[in-house]
Order: structure tokens, then C-alpha cells, then sequence
């Protein structure tokens, strides 16, 4: 363990530390990841009740999606885009089971 | 030994550059008030009786969609502790017959509420990379918030004891560090 984290000679210690560093940052929260197929869904089923509600009551109804959206907080790693996923999922599966006369971009 | 790399860990990253929950307690005596629902939080507890219901409550200009979880320590006594959560506020959906009766209080007039028992079998297992911990959890669900005032209420239907955590929003916050001030609410 000790030789795998000897400074390689020649590299500069900010280099070493900032590497360091960023490695251990990696391996403890990982990449960005791409959008999910069930996220996508349900903003585009939440998007659309909100259009339909707005065109219902004459009010503007908007809701704030920037967490499931593409490039959201959901995707800054894979833990976190697994844990969104999920709760989409069974999000959707609620509204389904729940209201009877969604509009059609919450269907399956 | 695995405290003292947690510690380490946690000290030699920039808190900025981590993106974690905030951390909170939870007592049954005095609701929880989140300053800033566009944070994520973890709000850790304890069931000392099985009676308590804990509130937290929260009010923001705009309708948000945030994902809401309950979990406990993957510890042995906790094996049939399953505390459930509901969103509650207007606007939010009536919820069933069955929801209804098992909330741990009456909903205000012109509230609904989202129900989460916390009955999913198996139950699903969730490792939490910051404290390197594993948790029983409800598994997280996507919350439609309304505009205003919402409040979760936290509750043990089987009246079973022991810890708990609710957590919702996506992990985009520092702050974690504060965890250190009551390290063994929140560690196991």
C-alpha cells in the first residue's frame, strides 16, 4: 500500500495531492450519468398534468422538475441517478394506479 | 478504525466539493422547519416509545418534484422497524380509505397526502457512501411538493422503537460536517 501511494518521481506534490485528491472523490461519489428512461418519463407525465391542470383552471400551473430534468442533481453520479431512477419509477406507478384519467404521456 | 476513516475522509475533501444531505435531528417535541426545501436533507430520529409523530415542516413559493425515503439502521433489532411518512398539504392527492386510517393524525381541512407505508417486501437495502453505512429504506419515491406550506409526518404504525432517517431532495448540498456534532444519532 505504502510503494501504490509513493509519490512517482519527478511529479510535483500540488500534482500528487490534487490527483489524490480527485481519485478519492471519484471512487467515493463517481461521474455524471445520463438521464434515465424513467425520469424522462415521469417529468414529461408531470409536465403534462401541469399543462392540463393550467388549461383546467385557467391558472398557470408549473412545477419544478430541475432535479429529474437531463443534467439535474440526479445525475451527478450513479448512486444518485439509481436512487432517482427508483423514485420515479414508483412514482409513476402510484399516478397510474391512483388516477384513473391521466394524460396519454404518463402511459406505459 | 472505520470512524477514524470516515473522519478522515470527510475532513480531507473540501465540503464544497461533496455533495451530501444536510443533517438534522428530529424530535417529536418540536416540529423540524426546513429553511430551504431546495436543499436535501437527512433528518435522523429516534422511537422511543412508538407513539411519537415527528413533523417536519416546509413552505416554498413554487410546486417541486424531490425524491422522500425513510430508512433505518441495517441492524438486527431494527429487523421489523418500519416507520412510514406522508407528505401532507393542499393540493396533494386524497388519499385512500386505508392511508387515511393509518395516519397518526386527522388531515387539516382541504389537505390531502401522499402515503408511504413503508410495506415494500423484500425489503430493499440501501449503503449510504458518505457515513459507509447500510440501511433498511422504504426506497425513494418522487414527491410532487405544493406551493406553500406541506408538512411530512413521520410515524411508527406496528408502535415499534428505535432509530430512523427521512431523507428527501437529491444530495446537492455541503454542511455534511455537522453530522460530527451528534455523531451517534446519525452513525450506528
Amino acid at each position: 500500500m505504502a510503494r501504490v501511494m509513493q509519490r512517482p518521481h519527478g511529479m510535483r506534490l500540488p500534482t500528487f495531492v490534487g490527483g489524490i485528491t480527485a481519485a478519492f472523490a471519484a471512487a467515493c461519489w463517481g461521474f455524471p450519468v445520463d438521464q434515465s428512461t424513467e425520469c424522462a418519463a415521469y417529468v414529461r407525465c408531470i409536465e403534462a398534468i401541469d399543462r392540463a391542470a393550467s388549461a383546467a383552471s385557467g391558472t398557470p400551473q408549473v412545477t419544478d422538475l430541475d432535479r429529474y430534468q437531463d443534467g439535474g442533481a440526479c445525475w451527478g453520479n450513479p448512486e444518485l441517478g439509481k436512487g432517482c431512477t427508483t423514485s420515479c419509477r414508483r412514482a409513476l406507478d402510484r399516478l397510474r394506479a391512483r388516477e384513473p384519467a391521466l394524460p396519454v404521456e404518463c402511459a406505459p | 478504525m472505520r470512524r477514524a476513516l470516515v473522519l478522515a475522509a470527510l475532513l480531507l475533501l473540501p465540503e464544497r466539493l461533496a455533495v451530501a444531505h444536510t443533517p438534522g435531528k428530529l424530535l417529536a417535541s418540536t416540529p423540524y422547519e426546513v429553511r430551504n426545501p431546495a436543499d436535501s436533507y437527512a433528518l435522523f430520529g429516534v422511537f422511543h416509545t412508538g407513539a411519537e409523530r415527528f413533523v417536519v415542516k416546509l413552505a416554498h413559493a413554487t410546486r417541486f418534484a424531490a425524491p422522500v425515503e425513510i430508512f433505518v439502521p441495517h441492524v438486527d433489532e431494527l429487523r421489523r422497524h418500519r416507520p412510514a411518512y406522508a407528505v401532507v398539504g393542499p393540493g396533494l392527492p386524497a388519499p385512500s380509505a386505508a392511508e387515511l386510517a393509518a395516519l397518526p393524525a386527522p388531515l387539516p381541512a382541504g389537505w390531502g397526502a401522499e402515503v408511504e407505508l413503508n410495506q415494500v417486501t423484500p425489503r430493499p437495502v440501501l449503503f449510504e457512501s458518505i457515513m459507509r453505512r447500510f440501511y433498511w429504506t422504504s426506497e425513494p419515491l418522487a414527491v410532487v411538493f405544493p406551493a406553500g406550506p406541506s408538512e411530512i409526518w413521520v410515524w411508527s404504525p406496528a408502535k415499534t422503537t428505535g432509530k430512523f432517517g427521512l431523507g428527501f431532495g437529491v444530495e446537492e448540498g455541503g454542511g455534511y460536517l455537522a453530522a460530527l456534532d451528534d455523531w451517534s444519532l446519525y452513525a450506528y
